[in-house]
């Protein structure tokens, strides 16, 4: 969590030969965890305009009248509506912290944050999903949309690699922006540390409006838990610039490590209590392990 | 309060930089965090503490100035200098004497040690056990006294005068001490003296059994070579307590007392004489070596009884004299006194003047003066008054002119004069008054360095003029009245002779030169002598009379290393005082060399066995506390103990 004041370089973010290949792995099991269910061709049971048959309702004043079963209507003389199955694909979002407490960590959180997000883009992209990856700081920035197939995962990396840490995070007016733009239902994995000064929660509530399934990636550097920081020293936020002369004794230590469980715990508690996944991701874990945790728990899995 | 370092006081300037580190200390180290919000909530836990933290950054700051201050204090050692008015002075004599020289053997397997070495060591043990209510003098003593450090509480101090003692090689004068350690404590309450010495033959305690009880006897005892006050004011005071602490065990010593070379101007040889003395319990044989300006002339054994004196004489002739050393081969544990230095003037050949009436008196003293070749100079001259009177002054010039029958004019003012069978002339103080034509000796001087080997009885003389001394000294009478005369003119002497001692051949063949070389030695005796013979070391040298150079050198052969000193002068007198080290010592002066010796002849010295008095010694140490320390050491412990809390507080966050 600590760092000097002054800003170390960022190391580079590599998306090399080692890290497609677990990707590939990580697909693999993906599909045998998940063999038959992750595919983009799910039927969805929402009611829509596809060419599949599904039902016949009784028409009402203001329904389209394109859709009167008039076939029906014949034998019948009554007037019904045809029902079809809409069919749709998984969407998957990926929303990456990318403001400046990520640019910190023993293990680079946003390196590390950019990998879990590429994985499960990847995984995402190779069952035809289609993938948004945005990055958010106080807004959401530019990012991908739509991305689909495999082929296009250089293009992801490329992007993921010109993913810069800068800004304060503002969780709510980001996600708020996201759901405007994004209006269909999916999976939304919230890639971040969480580290809101106007607090996470009315921000994570925002995605329970089109009821996506969302879960929730902490990102936890063990720097950030157990500091070692002595003595007279002067505190500096990465974000705001705030600074505050603090004594670092070993007591106020003990007292930062209760505050720092007691801020993940909190960010835990909310998503259990809104039925959102989470995974505490420490930097030390190899992100594979930790996306293949993520897979088996079916966090991902409409 | 005094300190003996207060120089060091300076580095109380480090203060400055402390104050200037602490800053840079506590000057916070900037750390960016992510999420300053979860510190922040910790802080507003604990700014309720932040003054007391403030009062404990100053407290460290202060921790840190005390620890300065602790260490400059302890490195300009300070000291408590007490008024001198309490109850118990404590004087400490240390004896720097020659004696303390000797080697005392060492514990198994440690090395020898002097007994000076042994006596600083006791003299340390009872600084510090002294009762820091105690105030101390301490002084070394020898032939004198030497103060060390006045009446004083600061151990510091006393444990410093202990270290400036220096041993000597000069004699111990007992009473001198004891009567100057009497007079130091006069006006004290409960004076107390401790005299750590190696008894001086005895010598200490019964100066101290005698200052102890300060009765008529034992106060004529102690005084001894006291002077007249110091006896007196040690039989009108009260006793002190006087306690003698006996150093060295060691016994056995063979020593030469005395040396002594003289040489016999009439005879023409040097005689030699020592005085040796054994220690020991057994009867010492050994040799005896004798050198001569660095080369063994003589080596001589001898067996010297058991605590008698032992005298040896050697007749040696040695024309051209010399430094003499003579050296007792015995490896005993005080070799200071196992050598001994002389000196033997060289022969010299001296001018005479010879002026007769006639030249045919001339030729018994010719035939004389070629038996004294070793004597007389070739530029000696003889000749009748009237070619006298024509030669220059310069060539007239001789160290004795003898006239015989007739007094020259223009006789020079230099040089001494025998005057034979001359009327008496006006400078001396003398009236002729008859010539007595069949003088019969009735007697004569035996003493007197002219009568020297002479025998006038029975001696036929011619007839000869007899004298009136208004002043001088009558060397041989007949019944008439002096026909012999010795007159001491101031700078120069004169011998008259009322006869002419050629008249009777056969005596005047064995007489004249012994009476020429008697007239010699005498003309030249306290001429010649411008120093003792020997002098004790650490005496300070003067002339015995004035002398005219106004540069004068003194030249010292010590351990075969020759070294010159330039004198100063003042109204014809200088004063030497390096003779620490026995040896040869010359003094040139009017170009001409003055040598005496250094020797260490003192009996009590080499009677090195210590008196053994038992004596019960107060150590002190029973008053030994934390405040009997020295200052600077429990500065300094304070300084590491603060240094200790300031680290300890520091690494547990509680100054920081």
């Amino acid at each position: 969590m600590a760092a000097p004041a002054t800003r170390t370089e960022r190391p580079a973010l590599l998306f090399d030969g080692d890290f497609l290949r677990k990707l590939e792995v990580l697909n693999v099991v993906a599909k045998k965890i998940f063999a038959g269910l992750l595919r983009a061709d799910r039927k969805s049971i929402k009611k829509g305009s596809s060419a599949e048959f599904a039902d016949h309702r009784a028409y009402v004043a203001g329904d389209d009248p394109r859709h009167i079963d008039w076939h029906l209507f014949g034998r019948l003389e009554e007037v019904f509506l045809k029902l079809y199955r809409e069919e749709e694909n998984l969407h998957l979002t990926v929303l990456l912290d990318a403001s400046e407490s990520m640019d910190a960590g023993r293990i680079h959180k946003l390196n590390y944050a950019s990998h879990v997000g590429a994985a499960l883009a990847y995984i995402g992209m190779s069952n035809m999903d289609a993938v948004n990856v945005l990055p958010f700081t106080q807004r959401l920035a530019e990012g991908l949309w739509g991305v689909k197939g495999r082929g296009k995962v250089f293009r992801l990396f490329e992007f993921l690699q010109g993913v810069k840490p800068a800004g304060v995070t503002e969780m709510a007016p980001a996600l708020r922006e996201f759901i405007g733009r994004e209006r269909r239902r999916g999976v939304v994995v919230v890639i971040s540390d969480f580290y809101d000064v106007d607090g996470f929660q009315q921000a994570l509530k925002y995605l329970r409006f089109l009821k996506h399934q969302v879960f929730v990636v902490h990102i936890v550097d063990s720097e950030e838990e157990s500091p070692e920081l002595r003595g007279d020293l002067r505190l500096v936020d990465s974000e705001t610039g705030n600074a505050r002369e603090i004594n670092v004794t070993d007591g106020l230590l003990a007292r930062y490590k209760d505050a720092f469980e007691e801020h993940a715990k909190s960010v835990e508690n909310f998503c259990v209590r809104n039925e959102y996944g989470y995974v505490r991701a420490r930097t030390d874990v190899p992100f594979d392990d930790l996306v293949l945790g993520i897979l088996r728990r079916g966090g991902l899995v409409g | 309060m005094n300190f003996l370092a207060p120089l060091l006081l300076g580095l109380g300037a480090l203060a400055a930089p402390v104050v200037v580190l602490y800053i840079l200390k506590v000057r916070r180290r900037e750390v960016r965090v992510p999420y300053l919000r979860l510190w922040e909530q910790l802080v507003i836990d604990t700014k309720a503490r932040s003054l007391f933290k403030r009062l404990k950054r100053l407290y460290s700051l202060l921790l840190q100035l005390l620890i300065l201050a602790s260490l400059v204090l302890a490195a300009a050692q300070p000291d408590f200098e007490l008024a001198s008015s309490e109850k118990e002075s404590i004087v400490l004599l240390l004896d720097c004497s020659a004696s303390m020289h000797t080697l005392e053997p060492g514990a198994e397997g440690s090395p020898d040690r002097t007994r000076f070495e042994l006596m600083l060591e006791r003299a340390r043990t009872f600084v510090e056990g002294r009762s820091r209510e105690d105030e101390m003098l301490i002084a070394a003593v020898s032939d004198r006294v030497e103060v060390l450090v006045p009446f004083n509480r600061s151990k510091l101090r006393l444990r410093d005068a202990v270290n400036r003692a220096r041993l000597t090689k000069r004699s111990l004068d007992a009473d001198a001490a004891l009567a100057f350690a009497r007079e130091v404590t006069a006006d004290r309450g409960a004076p107390v003296v401790l005299f750590l010495s190696d008894g001086n033959a005895g010598a200490v305690p019964a100066a101290l059994a005698a200052l102890n009880t300060p009765s008529e006897g034992a106060a004529e005892a102690a005084g001894s070579n006291a002077s007249p006050a110091t006896s007196e004011a040690l039989r009108s005071q009260k006793a002190l307590q006087a306690s003698y602490v006996a150093i060295g065990t060691t016994t056995d010593n063979a020593a030469i007392l005395r040396f002594t070379a003289r040489k016999n101007e009439s005879l023409g040889t040097d005689f030699l004489l020592a005085v040796l003395v054994n220690h020991g319990s057994t009867p010492l044989e050994t040799r005896l070596e004798l050198s001569r300006d660095g080369n063994l002339i003589a080596v001589e054994p001898v067996t010297l009884p058991v605590g008698e004196e032992f005298t040896w004489s050697k007749k040696l002739t040695l024309g051209e004299g010399g430094t003499l050393r003579l050296a007792l081969d015995t490896a005993d544990r005080f070799q200071l006194d196992n050598e001994a230095f002389a000196f033997v003037p060289a022969l010299r050949q001296r001018k005479i003047g010879l002026v007769v009436a006639e030249d045919h008196q001339a030729e018994p003293f010719l035939v004389a003066f070629q038996a004294m070749v070793e004597f007389v100079s070739e530029t000696s001259f003889f000749t009748t008054a009237e070619r006298y009177a024509t030669m220059t002054p310069e060539r007239r010039e001789a160290d004795v002119t003898i006239c015989v029958g007739v007094i020259p004019a223009d006789l020079p003012t230099k040089g001494n004069l025998i005057l034979m069978d001359t009327p008496v002339p006006d400078f001396l103080p003398a009236t002729e008054l008859g010539r007595d034509n069949s003088p019969t000796v009735w007697d004569w001087d035996r003493e007197h360095l002219l009568n020297r080997y002479l025998n006038y009885r029975e001696l036929p003389i011619p007839p000869a003029r007899y004298l009136r001394l208004d002043r001088g000294q009558a060397l041989v009478s007949s019944f008439e009245g002096p026909i012999i005369s010795a007159f001491d003119l101031g700078d120069r002497r004169a011998v008259h002779i009322g006869f002419d001692m050629t008249a009777e051949l056969f005596p005047f063949r064995l007489a004249f030169p012994m009476l020429l070389r008697n007239a010699v030695a005498w003309f030249e005796a306290e001429e010649d002598v411008l120093f003792e013979s020997t002098y004790s070391p650490g005496t300070t040298i003067t002339p015995l009379r004035r002398v005219a150079d106004p540069a004068p050198k003194a030249t010292l052969l010590v351990d075969g290393v020759v070294t010159d000193r330039p004198l100063e002068v003042r109204e014809g007198r200088f004063y030497f005082n390096e003779t620490e080290e026995p040896g040869a010592y010359a003094f040139v002066i009017d170009a001409r060399n003055y040598p005496t010796t250094v020797n260490l002849f003192d009996a009590a010295e080499s009677a090195i066995a210590p008196s053994l008095v038992a004596t019960e010694i107060k150590t002190g140490s029973e008053h030994r506390s934390l405040f009997n320390r020295d200052l600077w050491v429990i500065l300094a412990a304070l300084g590491l103990a603060l240094w200790t809390l300031e680290w300890i507080t520091f690494h547990r966050r509680i100054t920081e």
